[in-house]
């Protein structure tokens, strides 16, 4: 194996505990998460003659995990589908801001992020979880930087909706409303 | 301007010039409602942050490894490799925790009271060589941290009548005295051997690498941390 390859494939394993995070972000399962990471790496490895050296590997990753996805996500035409797993379930009642920021369980993070528009989704998973800069994202997204505010923008307003509430405080507010 | 949502979310991200920052700064200072806001994008991304945070720390998947180690080989040397073929019985056994040995007990490896030892050119090979193409007809895959000090390497072998694949681990990483123990292993079809040797990372079944997941404490070792590694456990 030649430097070059080595250095590719040292650079491209540290990265994958991030690739799996970004991956979760973006597909909200843990199966989806592995298919992607995995797709992701056979693209990097295919494609490895397009990266150059002395740019950022994490950013040319993850452009294609996220074209990946998108590719996915067609192929599939899978639906934005929010999954509420039990573990998002908790804390009826309570006032949902203070437990947001107190406790916010990756079960219920992944079921706000996945009701998200695709696009805004991909935004809130490089910027707020990743740490890009507004700038990095959209180079990352291919798109000028005030789309990437702009979408950052409406994607945390809803995330506030979705997490300021328990997922079913309207149920409880129903079974109130009957009695 | 005015003071948009918008420009307050962007001053949170420390997304704005140093004059608007300031700017911004100043009118948090008068303005608690606004101090709110900030406060409030600021919690949702530290929260956003902490619960992704956990999948940084799980143990990464050896398969995506063995991925792209194999890739990366594959790649520089401009060739396909195919993936050896395990046998179901062995593999299904490795499930159960058996350790099976082939039928002919070749003097590489050595039966002690407690399983197979490797002896002779595979335990120099596991002593000193580097995960890549194979060294006397052994190829090492991986090497990962193992607890307690411990260290286990995944490897092929070609035993002459038959190849192997398996993983062995010692006690003590950094003493070379420590014995090489077999905790798996599984017998490959013969066909495989050349183009597997060529490619070892990418070359280990699926269960040989289960095997040692089972086995490790950290993650596999990157090209520089074996080779010091290698240099440590012979400098004893």
């Amino acid at each position: 194996m030649t430097h070059a390859a080595s250095d590719f494939s040292n650079a491209l394993v540290a990265l994958l505990p991030r690739m799996r995070r970004f991956a979760m972000a973006l597909t909200g399962t843990a199966a989806d998460c592995d298919d992607l990471v995995q797709d992701a790496i056979e693209r990097a490895l295919t494609k490895r003659a397009q990266w150059r050296p002395g740019t950022r590997l994490d950013s040319w990753v993850f452009r294609i995990m996220q074209n990946a996805w998108i590719d996915t996500t067609r192929s599939r035409r899978v639906r934005a589908a929010v999954s509420l797993e039990d573990e998002g379930m908790d804390a009826p009642g309570v006032d949902g801001r203070a437990a947001m920021e107190a406790h916010l369980t990756l079960a219920r993070a992944k079921s706000a992020l996945a009701a998200l528009p695709p696009d805004n989704r991909a935004v809130v998973a490089l910027v707020l979880i990743e740490g890009f800069s507004y700038r990095e994202a959209a180079e990352i997204l291919g798109v000028p930087e005030g789309t990437v505010t702009s979408r950052l923008f409406r994607a945390r307003t809803a995330l506030d909706a979705a997490l300021a509430g328990p997922p079913h405080l309207a149920v409880a507010s129903a079974r109130k409303e009957a009695r | 301007m005015t003071m948009t949502d918008e420009r307050l979310m962007a001053y949170a991200d420390n997304e704005l010039s140093d004059d608007e920052m300031r700017e911004i700064s100043a009118l948090a200072q008068a303005d608690p409602a606004i101090a709110a806001k900030i406060a409030h994008f600021r919690a949702q991304r530290a929260a956003l942050g902490d619960a992704f945070a956990p999948i940084l720390q799980e143990p990464t998947p050896l398969h995506f490894v063995a991925a792209i180690r194999a890739g990366a080989r594959r790649s520089s040397q401009g060739g396909w490799i195919r993936t050896g073929a395990i046998g179901m019985a062995m593999a299904a056994s490795f499930a159960a925790g058996f350790v099976i040995a082939p039928p002919s007990t070749p003097s590489v490896l050595v039966a002690d009271a407690n399983g197979l030892v490797a002896q002779g050119v595979l335990r120099d090979a596991l002593n000193t060589q580097a995960s890549g193409a194979a060294v006397n007809g052994v190829a090492i895959a991986m090497t990962t941290p193992a607890k307690a000090g411990g260290v286990c390497r995944a490897f092929l072998a070609d035993l002459g009548d038959q190849s192997i694949e398996a993983v062995a681990c010692a006690e003590s990483a950094n003493e070379p005295s420590s014995p090489w123990r077999v905790t798996a292993m599984a017998t490959r079809a013969a066909t495989d051997s050349d183009s597997a040797y060529r490619t070892a990372a990418g070359a280990v079944s699926p269960a040989i690498l289960a095997a040692l997941d089972a086995q490790r404490d950290g993650d596999p070792f990157g090209a520089d941390q074996e080779l010091a590694w290698i240099k440590a456990r012979q400098a004893r």
